[in-house]
């Protein structure tokens, strides 16, 4: 999502995270519906990692408002460069 | 691992992918989902459930968070995240019509020339100074 609203629609970096985040609510909230009508959802292990994540969550976003458009840039494209590395090695 | 390395290993994942989350504007999922089969041994499906009900919240802090500083535009972002949910499940119909080997190598080429299009716009900014 992100790599579309700043290729295509012109986000700047910092919106385009902004809006993927908004956008993640609905989108996971029909995911958790759907899995959880099916019974896979473990959610001990889930209100753990959850525990640590919206913790984190703090952090990267205030990290987020106040980081420059470069250095968005570059953490973002890091990070699907090893993402398409590693899909590619473990596959 | 015994029960209390597990949950201490399972909030220590979850900021990881938290921060990851809050500063990237992705779910959290791509860290959480690998970390939940290899190394808690669950199902794939089982695995990307779990992940979901950690990005929901996840997400919900992270975009108060961003709101309260006035970046970006929380009910625009829902309303796109309610079109992307039936985008999301056309993608899904015409993913599971290809063959698994096929679509990861499609998605995985797609992932790495964006990434590294923009590694090269952020140098290129920083070679302008911006």
């Amino acid at each position: 999502m992100v790599p579309l609203l700043v290729l295509w629609a012109r986000f700047g970096q910092r919106e385009a995270h902004a809006a993927s985040l908004g956008a993640i609510i609905p989108i996971s909230a029909a995911g958790v519906l759907t899995y959880g009508v099916a019974g896979e959802v473990r959610i001990g292990h889930a209100v753990a990692l959850a525990l640590g994540a919206v913790l984190g969550a703090q952090v990267g976003a205030r990290a987020l408002a106040r980081a420059s458009e470069r250095s968005l840039k570059l953490a973002f494209g890091g990070f699907l460069v090893l993402v398409a590395v590693l899909m590619v090695v473990t596959g | 691992m015994s029960s209390v390395a597990l949950l201490l290993a399972l909030v220590a994942v979850g900021a990881a992918s938290g921060m990851l989350a809050g500063l990237l504007g992705v779910g959290g999922g791509v860290l959480l989902v690998p970390f939940l089969v290899l190394a808690v041994g669950m199902s794939q499906h089982e695995a990307e459930a779990t992940s979901l009900l950690v990005v929901l919240p996840t997400a919900i802090v992270a975009s108060l968070t961003l709101w309260r500083r006035g970046v970006g535009d929380l009910p625009d972002a829902l309303a796109m995240g309610v079109v992307g949910a039936a985008g999301a499940a056309a993608g899904a119909l015409v993913a599971l019509s290809l063959p698994g080997a096929a679509l990861r190598t499609v998605f995985a080429v797609f992932v790495g020339l964006v990434g590294v299009r923009l590694v090269r716009d952020g140098l290129r900014t920083a070679a302008m100074g911006e």
